[in-house]
């Protein structure tokens, strides 16, 4: 047989027709992202109406009167993602500097594979060990132990509820670590053998070598993977609803029950009767998108100025 | 001094004690995690849980069946939508990208990775709930396939990227060490020497800012023999048809992908016929060995005070 015949023949213009129909399914992604943009803000039009921009500073929250303020649950959504880096950010990151400069391969590698299944887990798994695990425990006796010791600070005060901002913090922070391990571990590894081996016979000690040479180098990978910790734990749902106690309230002691923006979300839209209640949600949707926006557009900015166009998110 | 030293050891051991602590605390949670779900979900497992329906609260026995067939059926339609859209949209960005266009597109697909899939959730109920009359599998499915659109957009691409992975590896691991290819006008070549590099010349080009060919071992690789070796040495030319015609393959690439390309090796130095028949090709520059400079040089003016002839090898 001639290789003529063997081949489809070719036809001209193959290129430019499969450039066409694969830039028409690439714009999907922008054309739903507007999609769901318009609809966040068409759906919100009632609520923006009504109360305009003190929306972001109303403390009220009350279906019944129909009064709606988005205050509280804002500082929920970030008082426990903050919580949550708070914890994992450090111990991630230590624990990623381990796998990737003492540990040895297979161990890490194998933990690293354990991390990166746990990535996998539903929320809400975390969320019903949230409930039958931790907050126990908190209640009886981590909560009591910190308020004897640490109960100066206005963070431990008031009756140990279990459930509330502390719960909610601690369960993202569970939720986020693997990220963080995981994407910090590659990216500490992504460093060229070379330029420990040059620190180390310069004379530095390996802590030196990691500090200074291989951590700096890894920089843009690791504050990736910490704003993907971030996003992850402003957007989570069903774990923070599970373990946060769904009270609409502002307090400075982290035992207190909180809200957050996407638990009220999933409590109430289903409920949602009326204009202004459906609405409010909607609008308390529309900040969520915007607060992951900024989270994303901050990410990408802080990774180009850390450094030159390193790894990308 | 020998305090000092001894000082920077303690830190050194220090530093890593706490990072292994970290490693040990964070990894001693995550496994418990994971053994708990699988010492207490397993005790639950039995043919009956995949295959009957839930019985009501209080009776012993019955099972998921519903609930899983629905996640199955959910995730059915979502993979149906998700991964041709994904996919092809990945293809776009790995084969057909325009700077401007990609970047949208690959903004677009990691802040809609962003996005809370609550967010996403009220969305998809508002636009196709409420208007369809009713939940639905179908409602479900498409909203989860958005979720998975990004995800699928990206790995596409980075899977898609492979064959040159290892040159996009070089470029990226000179930026982590501050030599961005474009700033302050740093222009990256590669060795075209490998007959890969000739093939996959317009893949590889779209990286770098140039070629440089390297007869030397492109004639080894391409003809399979070591020239240092005493049995084969003598069958090493330059001007064997096949290396002349993965030459002039690697310059037309070149040419048509708008970069410059370059020889460095032995042949135009040893073969002042050989020297002209690149610059008859338009070959941007050739670098010889001293002692052949001048001659060659002369040679090559001749040649280009020529008019343009055949190239054919």
């Amino acid at each position: 047989m001639s290789r003529s015949s063997t081949f489809p023949k070719f036809r001209p213009g193959g290129d430019a027709i499969a450039h066409a129909v694969t830039l028409a399914f690439a714009l999907a992604l922008p054309v739903i992202t507007s999609i769901l943009v318009i609809e966040l803000y068409r759906s919100s039009a009632v609520s923006r109406a009504k109360f305009g921009w003190a929306f972001l500073s109303g403390m009220k929250w009350d279906p019944v009167t129909g009064s709606f303020g988005a205050l509280p649950f804002v500082y929920g959504t970030v008082l426990t993602a903050f919580l949550a880096l708070l914890i994992s950010a450090p111990l991630g990151l230590g624990a990623a500097i381990f796998l990737a400069e003492m540990a040895p391969p297979r161990l890490s590698d194998w933990l690293a594979f354990v991390t990166e299944l746990l990535a996998a887990v539903p929320s809400v798994i975390y969320g019903l060990l949230g409930i039958f695990l931790l907050t126990p425990v908190l209640r009886d006796p981590v909560q009591p132990f910190l308020q004897r010791t640490l109960g100066f600070l206005p963070f431990f005060r008031g009756p140990c509820y279990g459930v509330g901002f502390l719960a909610a913090g601690l369960v993202l922070a569970l939720m986020v670590i693997p990220f963080i391990i995981s994407l910090s571990r590659e990216s500490l590894l992504a460093v060229p053998r070379e330029q420990r081996e040059a620190a180390l016979a310069l004379g530095a000690t390996r802590w030196e070598a990691t500090r200074q040479i291989v951590v700096p180098c890894a920089r843009a990978g690791i504050t990736g993977s910490i704003f993907l910790a971030l996003a992850r734990a402003l957007g989570e749902t069903m774990a923070v609803t599970m373990v946060i106690g769904n009270t609409p309230q502002i307090s400075a002691s982290l035992y207190a029950p909180g809200y957050s923006i996407a638990a009220v979300i999933a409590n109430e839209f289903m409920e949602a009767v009326g204009e202004a209640h459906p609405s409010a949600l909607m609008e308390l949707g529309l900040l969520l998108f915007f607060v992951t926006v900024l989270v994303n557009a901050l990410a990408r900015v802080l990774i180009r100025t850390t450094m030159p166009g390193g790894r990308r998110p | 001094m020998k305090y000092r030293f001894a000082w920077r050891r303690v830190v050194n051991t220090i530093m890593f004690t706490l990072a292994g602590a970290c490693a040990a605390a964070a990894s001693a949670v995550l496994l418990g995690i994971l053994g708990y779900l699988a010492w207490n979900g397993g005790k639950a497992l039995n043919p009956d849980f995949f295959l009957q329906l839930p019985r009501p609260p209080g009776e012993p026995g019955g099972g998921m069946a519903n609930a899983l067939a629905g996640s199955l059926k959910i995730l059915l339609i979502a993979a149906a939508f998700g991964i041709p859209v994904g996919f092809l949209g990945g293809v776009y960005l790995a084969e057909f990208g325009g700077a401007a266009a990609s970047f949208v597109v690959r903004y677009v697909a990691d802040l809609l990775n962003g996005v809370p899939s609550i967010v996403i959730g009220i969305c998809a109920y508002s636009i196709l709930v409420v208007p369809m009359g009713g939940f639905s599998a179908f409602a479900g499915g498409a909203a989860l396939s958005i979720i998975l659109i990004p995800l699928v957009v990206r790995s596409t691409e980075e899977f898609l990227r492979r064959t040159v992975e290892e040159g996009r590896k070089v470029i990226e691991a000179m930026r982590a060490n501050g030599l961005a290819q474009g700033e302050d006008g740093l222009e990256v070549y590669a060795m075209c020497e490998l007959p890969s590099n000739v093939v996959l010349a317009s893949e590889f080009l779209k990286i770098f800012d140039g070629y440089s060919i390297g007869s030397n071992d492109l004639t080894q690789l391409t003809l399979g023999l070591d020239r240092d070796s005493g049995t084969v040495a003598r069958l090493f030319d330059e001007n064997n048809p096949a290396v002349k015609h993965l030459i002039q393959d690697a310059i037309r690439a070149a040419q048509q992908a708008g970069k410059p390309i370059g020889i460095c090796g032995q042949a135009p130095s040893d073969f002042p016929e050989f020297a002209d028949w690149l610059v008859g090709l338009g070959i941007d520059s050739i670098a010889l060995n001293p002692d052949t400079a001048i001659q060659t040089a002369l040679s090559i003016a001749r040649a280009e005070a020529a008019p343009a002839r055949s190239t054919t090898a």
